[in-house]
Formats: C-alpha cells, sequence, structure tokens
C-alpha cells in the first residue's frame, strides 16, 4: 500500500470515530432531570449577610423552605423563617414569615415535615444564653404560623439540640440528642408531635447523637453518630427501637465520618443514604467520596463497594455507588505541605428525597484552594437520579456551578417528578438562601 | 573459584592486618559513664521530668459523642469542635476567657470560637464574612492577644486585623497592617525577593500563615517563609536575621503557628521544622538579629543522625533531642519553659529555660513502674486523669497555655475538642 493511501485512510478512521456518539452512560441523561432557574428567598431580610442552613418540605402543592436568618454566634439574633414556594419555584412569601420572634438568643438548624394539613418546622433554640433547647411551630400552607408560642418539644436543663422531623401514617415523630441528669455523653431522644400541637412524652432511643430520620411506610430509620461512626437503627411509631432477628443486633453500623442524609424507598426497599469520605489532610491520604448505601428493610446496608482506607478502591476502579471522588483526579500542589492534593474535593452535606419514580440526591463538592490550596473555597451542587444505590446521571447534573460557593443543600419531593432544592448562595462574604425546582419526568 | 576465593582471602588477610593498628582496641572505646552519671550514648528515648507524676488532665471543651455538627452551650457538651491541628491556636487572656480556632486540615471551615469563664462556649466568627465590619459579619482569623492594648487580633489572608470594641458593646474589625487577599508580588525572574514593607496598610504579607505573636509593648512580629517582619506604630519592617549555621533559611512544611514569644521583649523562638540539619528550635535576639539554636539534634555537627535524629527522643537539647516530622517549641512564662512537641509528636515535653538544658516529658507517657489505667471515652471527657496517662495512638499537640500554669492540648484522633493539663501540686484547676 502507499503511504498516502495509508494516511488517507488513517484520516477517514479517525473522522468516523470523531462523529460516533458519546456513550449515554459517560455523559447525563440529557433532560433526564431539569434544574430551574435560581430564585432569592427574601433578599433584604434581616440577616444582613448571613443566613444559613436551608430546609424543605413539601405539602398540599407547594414546599415550604425555612432556614436561620442572621448571626447565631455570640451576640446574634438568628431567627427561623419561612417562606412557601410554588411548584413552580417562585416565592410566594418574598418577605419571609418569622417563625417564633424572641428578644434573646439564637435559633439554628431547622428541619421540616408536613401531615394532617400542616408543616411541623422544628430547631434548637439558646434563648437562655446558656444551652439549646428543642422547640417547634405549625405552619399552615396558607403561610399562617399556627403557635403563637412554639412548641416546647425538649426543654430539659442540659443541652437538646441537632433535632430532626419525619411524617408517619400517626403524626410527627421528632428526634434530637440530649444530656441528661449527670450523663457525659448525650442521647438520642424522640417524641411525638400531633398536627394539632400537642406533643408526647420524650423516649430514649439509644446513646448517640445528631440524629436524622426517615419514614418509610411502615418503620422510621434513624441515623446518628456514635463518636466517630455513624450508626441506625429501626424504631416503631412509639420510639422504640426495633431489634433485628437476622443481624441479632438492635443497629448497625459503618465508620466514618457521621454527617449523612437519608430518606425513605418503600416498605419493601428500605432507605438511601449518602455519606461523604475523608477529610483533606497533608500527605494526600484521604480520598473524598459522596456515595450512596441502601438500607434494607431489615437495616442491612447494601451496597457493593466501600471504603475509608487512603490509597483508592479496590482494583483502582470507584465502584459504582460512588457519585463523586477525588480519587484519579488531576492534583494541584499544597502550599505548606508535602504533597498533592485533589483540585476538587466531594465532601459534606447532601440532601436526599424521592421524586415518585427514584430518589433524588443533590451532594457538595468543592474546589480545592485558599492559601494552602487545600481548603474547600468554592463549593457547586450537584445532582443525581437514584435507582437504590445506583446512580442514574454519571458523573451528575450541575445545580449550582458557580463561582459564587453554594453548599449546604436540602431536597424535598412532590412525589410525581418535581423537587425543590434550597441552598446557602454565598458571594463577598455575603450569603443568601436560593432555591431552584428540579424536575425529573 | 579462584577470584572469589581470592578475593576473600586478601580481605581476610587486610583484617587481620589491621587489627593491630587499633580498630576496635579497648581503649578506643568510649570511657564508661561515672557512676550516677546518665550513659549517654545509650540514654533512653523518653527521659521523665520529675514532675510527671503530678500533671493532671481535665476535658475544657468539647465532647467525643455529641457529633460532628457544630453548636454552641456549655462547653463539654458541645459537638463538631475540631480544634485546628496546629500548636498555638488557643489563646487565654487574662480574666480567664479562651480563644480556639477551628478547621480543617488546610483551613476549611475555620471558625473561632470562645469558652468563656464561666464554661458556655459560644461561636465568636464563622468560616464566611467579610473581612472587616461587624465581628459577628466577618470571618474568622488566627487569634493573637494584644496584651498591651488587652484586645484581640486576627491573622490570616494577608492581613492583620484587630476587634475594636464600640462603646454600645459592638466589637468592629478592621484591617491594621496588610491588604486583604493580596500576596507579595513575586520577584522578576532571576532577582532576590525583597519584602515589601513600609506603612502599615500598604505593606504585603504571605498568603500562608506561619505565625504571629503580640509582646507586652504591643509590637507584632509576624513570621513568614523568607524572614520574619515586625509590625509597629503603623509600619511594617523586616528583621535582619543572622543564621549561625550553615542553613541560612528556614525551611518549613506542614504547620502553621511556629513562632512564640520568649522570655522578654527582644527574645522570640522560631521552630524550623523539617528537612534534614533544619529540625530545630531557634532563639532569635531581636536585638542583634541573631539567631541561636536552643533545641533539636544538628546531625551535620553532632552526627548521630540514625540513632535519634528524627525520632521522639528527650535528653541534652541540643545533642540528643528530636522529633519525628518536625519540632516545635512554644514558650511557657509561668513555668519558664518551652514547651517541645511536633508534627507527630504523642507526647508533650519541655525544657525549663532554667535547667540543666535537657528536654524531658512530662505528659503523655508512662513511667515504667506505673501501670496503665483505663483510657476510654469516659476519662477522655472526664477530670483529673493523670497526665501520663493520657496516651495518643497518633499525636498529642501543645495548643497553649494560660497565666496559672494550664497547657492546653489537642489530639489528633480525637478532633472533638480541647484538653487542658496542670501541675496540682502548682495550681488548682
Amino acid at each position: 500500500m502507499r503511504p498516502l493511501t495509508t494516511i488517507s485512510l488513517a484520516a477517514l478512521l479517525c473522522l468516523a470515530l470523531l462523529t460516533l456518539p458519546v456513550p449515554a452512560a459517560e455523559a447525563p441523561a440529557a433532560g433526564a432531570l431539569k434544574v430551574g432557574d435560581e430564585v432569592v428567598l427574601m433578599a433584604d431580610g434581616p440577616g444582613r449577610t448571613m443566613r444559613s442552613f436551608p430546609a424543605v418540605g413539601f405539602g398540599r402543592d407547594l414546599f415550604l423552605a425555612a432556614w436561620q436568618e442572621g448571626w447565631h454566634g455570640k451576640g446574634g439574633g438568628s431567627r427561623i423563617y419561612v417562606a412557601r414556594v410554588g411548584l413552580d419555584g417562585k416565592t410566594l412569601d418574598p418577605k419571609g414569615i418569622e417563625l417564633a420572634p424572641c428578644k434573646t438568643g439564637v435559633q439554628e438548624y431547622t428541619r421540616v415535615a408536613f401531615f394532617g394539613g400542616v408543616f411541623l418546622v422544628v430547631w434548637h433554640d439558646m434563648r437562655n444564653g446558656k444551652d439549646c433547647d428543642v422547640l417547634a411551630a405549625r405552619v399552615s400552607p396558607e403561610g399562617k404560623v399556627l403557635d403563637a408560642q412554639p412548641i416546647s418539644v425538649a426543654a430539659g436543663p442540659r443541652t437538646q439540640a441537632m433535632p430532626d422531623v419525619a411524617a408517619d401514617d400517626k403524626g410527627f415523630m421528632v428526634v434530637w440528642h440530649g444530656f441528661q441528669g449527670e450523663e457525659v455523653f448525650p442521647k438520642v431522644f424522640s417524641a411525638r408531635v400531633g398536627p394539632d400541637g400537642s406533643r408526647g412524652e420524650p423516649v430514649v432511643v439509644t446513646d448517640g447523637a445528631t440524629p436524622r430520620i426517615a419514614w418509610n411506610g411502615r418503620e422510621h430509620l434513624v441515623i446518628y453518630s456514635m463518636g466517630r461512626h455513624k450508626r441506625w437503627l429501626r424504631m416503631d411509631t412509639s420510639g422504640k427501637a426495633l431489634w433485628n432477628p437476622t443481624t441479632r443486633s438492635w443497629s448497625e453500623g459503618v465508620a466514618g465520618d457521621p454527617v449523612c442524609s437519608t430518606c425513605a424507598l418503600s416498605s419493601e426497599r428500605g432507605w438511601l443514604i449518602v455519606y461523604h469520605g475523608g477529610e483533606p489532610n497533608w500527605w494526600y491520604r484521604s480520598m473524598a467520596i459522596q456515595r450512596v448505601a441502601r438500607i434494607t428493610p431489615e437495616g442491612k446496608k447494601e451496597a457493593p463497594g466501600d471504603t475509608n482506607g487512603n490509597y483508592g478502591p479496590k482494583g483502582g476502579v470507584p465502584p459504582e455507588n460512588w457519585l463523586d471522588t477525588s480519587f484519579g483526579k488531576e492534583t494541584q500542589a499544597n502550599v505548606g505541605g508535602s504533597a498533592h492534593t485533589p483540585a476538587v474535593f466531594p465532601y459534606g452535606g447532601s440532601a436526599l428525597a424521592a421524586d415518585g419514580q427514584y430518589c433524588v440526591v443533590v451532594w457538595q463538592r468543592y474546589h480545592m484552594g485558599g492559601a494552602s490550596n487545600m481548603e474547600m473555597a468554592n463549593g457547586d451542587l450537584l445532582a443525581s437520579r437514584l435507582d437504590g444505590w445506583k446512580p442514574l446521571d454519571k458523573g451528575g447534573v450541575p445545580v449550582a456551578a458557580s463561582a459564587a460557593e453554594e453548599i449546604n443543600p436540602a431536597l424535598a419531593g412532590n412525589g410525581a417528578g418535581k423537587l425543590l432544592c434550597a441552598y446557602e448562595k454565598v458571594e463577598d462574604g455575603r450569603a443568601r438562601i436560593v432555591v431552584r425546582t428540579l424536575q425529573t419526568q | 573459584m579462584k577470584i572469589t576465593l581470592g578475593i576473600a582471602a586478601t580481605a581476610l588477610a587486610a583484617a587481620v592486618a589491621c587489627w593491630p593498628a587499633g580498630y576496635g582496641k579497648a581503649e578506643d572505646k568510649p570511657a564508661a559513664p561515672a557512676p550516677g552519671a546518665p550513659d549517654l550514648d545509650n540514654l533512653p528515648g523518653i527521659v521523665f521530668d520529675d514532675s510527671v507524676g503530678d500533671w493532671v488532665v481535665d476535658r475544657f471543651a468539647g465532647n467525643t459523642m455529641a457529633g460532628s455538627w457544630f453548636y454552641q452551650g456549655p462547653a463539654l457538651e458541645v459537638g463538631g469542635l475540631r480544634p485546628n491541628r496546629a500548636p498555638g491556636e488557643c489563646v487565654a487572656t487574662p480574666d480567664g476567657t479562651v480563644y480556639v480556632l477551628c478547621a480543617l486540615s488546610g483551613g476549611s471551615f475555620a471558625k473561632l470560637v470562645e469558652v468563656a469563664p464561666d464554661g458556655t462556649l459560644r461561636l465568636l466568627m464563622g468560616d464566611k464574612g467579610l473581612i472587616e465590619g461587624p465581628m459577628e459579619l466577618c470571618r474568622a482569623g488566627h487569634p493573637i492577644w494584644n496584651p498591651k492594648e488587652k484586645t484581640l487580633y486576627l491573622a490570616g489572608l494577608n492581613c492583620l486585623r484587630k476587634v475594636v470594641q464600640k462603646p454600645d458593646g459592638s466589637s468592629w474589625v478592621e484591617v491594621v497592617a496588610g491588604i486583604p487577599n493580596k500576596p507579595p508580588t513575586p520577584p522578576p525572574y532571576g532577582k532576590p525577593y525583597v519584602p515589601q514593607d513600609g506603612p502599615a496598610r500598604e505593606a504585603t504579607f504571605q498568603s500562608w500563615y506561619r505565625g504571629a505573636v503580640c509582646n507586652s509593648r504591643g509590637t507584632v512580629f509576624w513570621l513568614e517563609d523568607r524572614g520574619l517582619r515586625r509590625i509597629e506604630n503603623g509600619t511594617v519592617s523586616s528583621v535582619p536575621l543572622k543564621f549561625s549555621e550553615k542553613e541560612e533559611s528556614f525551611s518549613f512544611i506542614m504547620r502553621q503557628n511556629l513562632l512564640s514569644l520568649g522570655e522578654n521583649n527582644d527574645t522570640l523562638y522560631i521552630s524550623d521544622n523539617y528537612g534534614a540539619g533544619h529540625q530545630r528550635i531557634l532563639r532569635c535576639d531581636l536585638k542583634t538579629g541573631q539567631l541561636t539554636r536552643v533545641c533539636g539534634i544538628n546531625p551535620k555537627a553532632a552526627g548521630d543522625r540514625y540513632k535519634r535524629y528524627g525520632r521522639e527522643a528527650d535528653g541534652p537539647a541540643l545533642t540528643h533531642a528530636s522529633d519525628n516530622s518536625g519540632i516545635w517549641g512554644h514558650y511557657d512564662p509561668f513555668h519558664r519553659a518551652l514547651w517541645i512537641n511536633g508534627p507527630d509528636a504523642k507526647r508533650i515535653r519541655w525544657l525549663k529555660l532554667d535547667g540543666d538544658g535537657w528536654v524531658r516529658t512530662v505528659i503523655g507517657a508512662l513511667r515504667p513502674e506505673m501501670k496503665p489505667q483505663r483510657f476510654g471515652p469516659r476519662e477522655l471527657n472526664g477530670a483529673g486523669v493523670p497526665a501520663e496517662q493520657f496516651i495518643s495512638d497518633r499525636y498529642n499537640y501543645y495548643a497553649g497555655t494560660d497565666s496559672k500554669g494550664g497547657l492546653y492540648i489537642i489530639r489528633w484522633t480525637d478532633t472533638t475538642g480541647v484538653w487542658r493539663a496542670y501541675n496540682r501540686k502548682e495550681v488548682k484547676p
């Protein structure tokens, strides 16, 4: 064959390869997850430049977003505000609604659920200036706060903090952690709150802290921290932990930072949890991972691969349940350190919600920078639909990926393909709470 | 085979020939130590201080079981504290308030918290916010106490900021030196680096924070990879440094807060803490700029590189004391001692300035005659734990001192809080 002919054939082959379509599995499924426009909730609130930790619930064809407005540290007066958001992603309460006006202390870490025609918003409140109590208030779909004085869910003498709430078939179940008597360590408590505002007696669920709760139609999953581990247990509607005869245990667990999100699949399929991997360190021996696992109705963890190791997944191939990882990504020299660190670092908060067909997850991914080049400098949010523990939108669909920092996502779905994601957007040190709709069907 | 046998025979002959020449002769061995004197050639790695049994440790802030989300309240019930894994991030003021900078490695999620004398822990500044403005709207920085002005300063972000108390009780943060987020302009290729000194608000500081301190005259010293800066009367100047060893530059790595005040206003200590020959704690005479090694084996001068250098070793400071990935020293005015520690140190040791020049272990190792006690989460969160039982499978870090003789400690493996050690014969909790 003459050289010219060889070159021509090679060029044709290259051209043919270039014009081949990219395999669908390698790119986000176009059109499967549509992200709406960004809407700012209450641009000129009393919190000036400080607002954080949004939460979202859904009920009666609208979303209720809640957040802490204002500085929550010493001398601060952060307050929980709520705003209703329509299915179109537009706010119905542009000036926000202050939930529990109070002259003293700070209000933090709000969570939302819907049952019996009302939203229940829970938070912890440091109005005595010394320790936190868990309070709650109901909000009607018309935007009216139904409790002139907050419902006192847990207001004992010591710290009662980090509440979460889920709706089940009887009403609301609130969980939190608190300190009793002279105990050195906290316990997880639960208490029922009715849609009429009535409160049941607190029940000790287990030793532990920072509980998260999700109802799968038959039982609650309570996931909580135990030292440097996360554990979970199944709980009935009376707040009693359920014995697992298969594993002969009350709870299961996995090592690693307890921060995670959870939502229910169904009574037959259990729950999902999303949790992150290690944090940055000087030797780049810690991998960033955002990953999914299914918790079966029996309380067993199901995921194809997992690791808390420092050197990469087995065989060098990230398991299918990993949403995102720093493993194998571009690296950059860290400053003041001795090694290279990844340029992106999936880490921190995530949010899960069901859309009727799938669960959807929104997770954080940071770009590394700052003075050390290993500071998580700019957070972005990505989303994927999940079929059990399997991500369907490989690599993630960007929800918020601007030059501003977009972090701390919260998510709720209407069960028919429409979801609302609320998050913090920080630019030049000024934080706002913004929302976007996600459409899956 | 013949060649091999030949080589072996030659080697044997050479060895025999050398023997009478003196190699291994008894009179060439070092003399045995005098009775009662320490055998310096076989010194153990740990040399306990006489006071080791008098030290106890209390949990000061944070709770191992309270989870990784930060919230406020009674200091011993707070979750998610995560003190910055660096020395000197706990700053105690004369009124008993303790400031703690918290962050992940590299500086993510930095927050400055305050533990009031009544034990209430509050957030002062978070990781998001303004550079200047009302304190609650500003982002955190490394805390420095100005004893002359009785004011908190904040270092970082290429600048030095000051917390000003307003008449109405509110606090305001303002930049007093440097240009926020503006690092020094790099020199043209091939030209030496010249620090950009001058009027304080026009000077530039390097991005990666290495440490800053303020003496009783209100003068701030700011350590950089290429020198030491002085911030005084609205002006920034460079301190001309004179190295007394061959290595005429710093070789810092990995850590921050490598600068410490000294026993008077003309003395500082600099922990030049990594690299061959660079594992040294230097006394800086500010009048002359002279840097003098006061701790850390210099393997090039003292030899013994493999026996003790690069290990957590006690003993005579200049010939036997060392640490693993670096060594650092911070001055404790109450005890007139340098606390000796390092990035991989399990023990907290000291070099008493009025002592015999030895580094000795005070915290984190058990004397051979003592029995190990249970040291679980309950002890880790309790009070009065014997300091020699306060053992870490990774690292115990020096974090600061207070005027009552307290020593603040953070731990690598339990990132949830701060501990305070003290000599129960000297001070009360």
